[in-house]
């Protein structure tokens, strides 16, 4: 088996190296609809483990962390925060319990302090903005100075949160994206950047003992494509004349209206031409033209890919669904450390990957939480055969069933047509909800205790 | 084959072996049962001992050993019978004391009953009639516990006395008079709800299992008033009537386990176990039932001494491996070991410990296998 073979060759604890790429999907990593050109995420891939359905819960950064770090789903506890919470019993802290030193670089960012707190290193946290530190402006160097430091002890644990995939999101480019600007690299600028993060890494991974190092790579939550690469800002008219005519000749006082007005007419202006040039296309081509903050638990969202490799595991792809609740209560039994807390949702892989059967489970679904409620917050779950979501706070609004198998891209809504099915898939819903709060509830040892207690009481045990 | 199959469990809490076998009304349970003497419960209390049950294994693999465990089961590796019913598409309903004693989990209803105000004869009864009506096309799973023998100890015993107030261990004749009396309840409860389950045609479509799930001690030894501080017979050795419809009745004396049940129930029903859960520690009783000679499986059984203490610890500290003829008792609480032929001491008097007996390294070295499958909870 597997881990009898790791177990026996190597007893030392092994070195983990984690790379979180925020915003990659899955199917620009992987399989037939992939035109990113990507050779060392490849080779990764050919020498290790690659979960081709691994869903995040959640379509944002920070509750997708939460989720993974604890293995918990977001149940409107402390993972729903719109901060990194890590608890007592996350996985960072349970690596450390066995002796495992943290390295990392992340960005400089308010949300990610609870995490740059874990680390040795005193440079962690990278240029955010102003502009934003990428593997192609400093990061690699960064990042192999922190890998190659006399002072990281080992065992390690180092943390990389790779922000490279973000300037697309607002219509910019990488810096660096100059040699990879042709169709070798990718049909889209989306696909030409992960080939441009694919070198970097590259160089990265040259520095890796790959042999005692088990390397980790996923994505948060993953990212709209925009159709032929016109995204909703692409429509909108420019007003560049118009602006500096008027920054010219109308007073200061009166900058701010006529901005609103200008912004107003654009947006306008804009939704009449993407829905004009939209007429044609299919649900999931019109909603690739999104604007980027808008809610969704849709695929093109959450579908992330998930890479273990190196240290000898063996080359597979896994099929089934998994989750990202799933990642660390994986990475610990590949390291061999002893069992974990049952109190998550996560389960380990390893199974899997020794080939046995291991049952699959829904995954949770919830979009991220703005500080004021949205009414695109929705809820929901997945399973390898189907997609359920609906609006958060109100089970009968804005329902939502998609058949994966038969309808991958999610174009066809189903709901109306099989009310018994969303009927089970809501069933299910409250059930995972239910089950979490036992699961809640077993975690605060108090609460349980005190509860126990009482029972205990009335049966005059105690 | 059967066409309908109904699964009802009837738990008698707090059954003694004993009591069973001189009771007339109990006599004539057997006599259209496949009756087994000699069921070892896991705990000698309830919550270990019914999860044990449920799952068809040991709380040390479970999570779920001692009283405080509840809610450390572990529903993603051990799937309950509840669930396995459930599954298929039977209503499945529990009417119980407390919401701890047995797994949640897969149950369409979990009732709580008031010890102190509900007839519980009424009650089920009741129960029995609604179940069966809302649910002619379909099968049906009803677990159904009788604690009246534990609320008359609770209240007559547990909170009058401590597991060593010279009083209670001073009259024994006392204690074994309010049993007694305790006991006769469960014949007068038993013969009501067969009687209405035998009215409504059930016994012909379903699988009734008439169970207790520890005995309760009487005085037998100092240091334990009830139950749950030793693992002495008087409250290890439980009974087992299982009446199933196309089987002769039978007695079957060998030593089985009470996890044995839930695969037991399984095989009847021809559900197959889920390999996407962990393996049992229970194995079908069926063979036996059908006359067959199988060879016996050692019971291990285990529980948490309270000791001075006035609560029940939250890890069990006193442990036994069992076969019909010996058993092994390890107390962890001071290092110490008994070890007592059952055949010719069934009170467990006599401690044959460190007698050079070839029998107790045997025991110690499956005690030590049973021990190394423990999860940490």
């Amino acid at each position: 088996m597997f881990k009898m073979e790791l177990t026996e060759k190597s007893p030392l604890k092994k070195n983990i190296v984690f790379f979180l790429i925020d915003g990659l999907r899955a199917d620009q990593c992987h399989g037939e609809n992939k035109s990113s050109k990507t050779p060392n995420i490849d080779l990764l891939i050919k020498n290790g483990i690659y979960c081709k359905h691994a869903i995040s819960s959640a379509d944002g950064t920070i509750i997708s962390l939460n989720t993974t770090f604890s293995s918990k789903f977001q149940f409107g506890n402390a993972v729903r925060y719109q901060k990194l919470v890590l608890d007592k019993n996350n996985f960072l802290e349970i690596l450390k319990k066995h002796g495992y030193h943290m390295y990392g670089a992340i960005p400089n960012m308010t949300s990610f302090k609870p995490l740059g707190e874990y680390f040795e290193n005193e440079n962690n946290g990278y240029e955010f903005s102003s502009p934003l530190e990428t593997l192609s402006t400093g990061l690699t160097e960064r990042i192999i100075q922190i890998l190659e430091s006399k002072e990281l002890l080992e065992p390690s644990f180092c943390y990389f949160h790779l922000f490279d995939l973000h300037p697309l999101r607002e219509g910019k480019k990488s810096i660096g994206i100059e040699k990879f600007e042709n169709e070798e690299f990718g049909l889209n600028a989306y696909a030409r950047t992960v080939s441009l993060i694919d070198y970097w890494l590259g160089k990265i991974l040259a520095k890796i003992d790959t042999e005692k190092t088990l390397v980790v790579i996923t994505g948060d939550h993953g990212e709209r494509i925009p159709y032929e690469d016109e995204g909703y800002s692409d429509f909108q008219p420019r007003f560049d004349s118009a602006t500096k005519l008027g920054r010219k000749h109308i007073p200061k006082s009166a900058h701010n209206l006529g901005g609103k007005f200008f912004g107003k007419a654009k947006n306008t202006v804009g939704k009449i031409k993407l829905s004009y040039s939209n007429t044609k296309l299919t649900p999931y081509e019109k909603r690739s033209r999104d604007p980027y903050f808008t809610l969704s638990l849709f695929d093109e969202l959450i579908h992330v890919p998930l890479i273990f490799s190196g240290i000898k595991l063996p080359g597979m792809i896994i099929s089934q669904q998994v989750s990202s609740t799933d990642i660390f209560p994986t990475i610990c039994d590949i390291v061999d450390l002893p069992p974990i807390n049952p109190k998550i949702h996560g389960s380990s892989l390893v199974p899997l990957i020794s080939k046995n059967l291991q049952k699959e489970h829904p995954i949770y679904l919830h979009t991220m939480p703005y500080e004021e409620l949205s009414s695109l917050d929705r809820v929901g779950l997945r399973t390898s055969k189907y997609k359920y979501f609906r609006e958060s706070r109100d089970s009968k609004k804005n329902v939502n069933l998609y058949d994966l198998k038969k309808d991958p891209y999610e174009n066809r809504n189903i709901a109306k047509d099989h009310p018994l099915l969303v009927e089970e898939m809501e069933k299910i819903l409250s059930e995972l909800i239910s089950s979490s709060k036992e699961l809640e509830l077993e975690e605060i040892s108090k609460v349980e205790e005190e509860e126990i207690a009482k029972e205990l009481r009335k049966l005059g045990y105690i | 084959m059967l066409s309908l199959h109904n699964v009802i469990i009837i738990m008698i809490d707090g059954g003694r072996y004993d009591r069973s076998i001189n009771s007339d009304f109990y006599k004539k349970l057997k006599e259209k049962s496949s009756f087994f003497s000699q069921p070892i419960t896991y705990a000698p209390h309830t919550i270990a001992a019914m999860h044990a049950v449920f799952s068809g294994c040991y709380g040390i693999r479970t999570g779920t050993d001692s009283y405080w465990s509840t809610y450390r089961f572990k529903k993603n590796q051990f799937k309950t019978i509840t669930e396995y019913l459930h599954d298929q598409n039977y209503y499945t309903s529990a009417d119980i004391v407390s919401e701890i004693v047995i797994p949640k989990q897969g149950f369409d209803e979990f009732q709580i009953h008031d010890e102190e105000k509900d007839d519980l004869t009424l009650r089920h009864l009741e129960l029995i009639e609604k179940t069966y009506a809302n649910n002619k096309n379909k099968n049906f799973f009803l677990y159904l516990q009788f604690s009246d023998i534990h609320t008359g100890i609770s209240n007559e015993v547990l909170q009058v006395y401590d597991n060593f107030s010279e009083e209670y261990f001073q009259n024994k004749k006392l204690n074994k008079k309010r049993y007694d009396e305790l006991f006769k309840k469960s014949e007068f409860y038993l013969d009501k709800i067969l009687e209405k389950i035998n009215s409504l045609g059930l016994e012909k479509n379903s699988v009734i299992l008439v169970m207790s799930d520890h005995g309760i001690s009487v005085g037998e030894k100092i240091g334990e008033r009830a139950y749950g501080a030793f693992c002495y017979d008087y409250t290890l050795r439980t009974f087992a009537y299982f009446i199933i419809p196309g089987f002769s009745p039978l007695e079957i004396s060998q030593q089985v386990r009470t996890v044995d049940f839930m695969p037991s129930i399984l095989e009847l029903l021809h559900i197959p176990l889920d390999k996407n859960y962990s393996e049992l520690d229970g194995e079908s009783l069926l063979p036996l039932i059908k006359g067959q000679n199988v060879s016996e499986n050692i019971a291990y059984s285990e529980t948490g001494n309270p000791l001075e203490e006035k609560k029940p610890p939250k890890t069990p500290n006193t442990k036994s491996v069992r076969t019909s003829k010996w058993k092994l008792i390890i107390n962890e609480r001071d290092n110490s070991k008994e070890l007592y032929d059952l055949e010719n001491d069934p009170a467990e008097n006599e401690n044959l410990i460190d007698k050079n007996l070839e029998i107790q390294e045997t025991l110690w070295k499956r005690f030590l296998e049973i021990q190394s499958t423990k999860v940490n909870n």
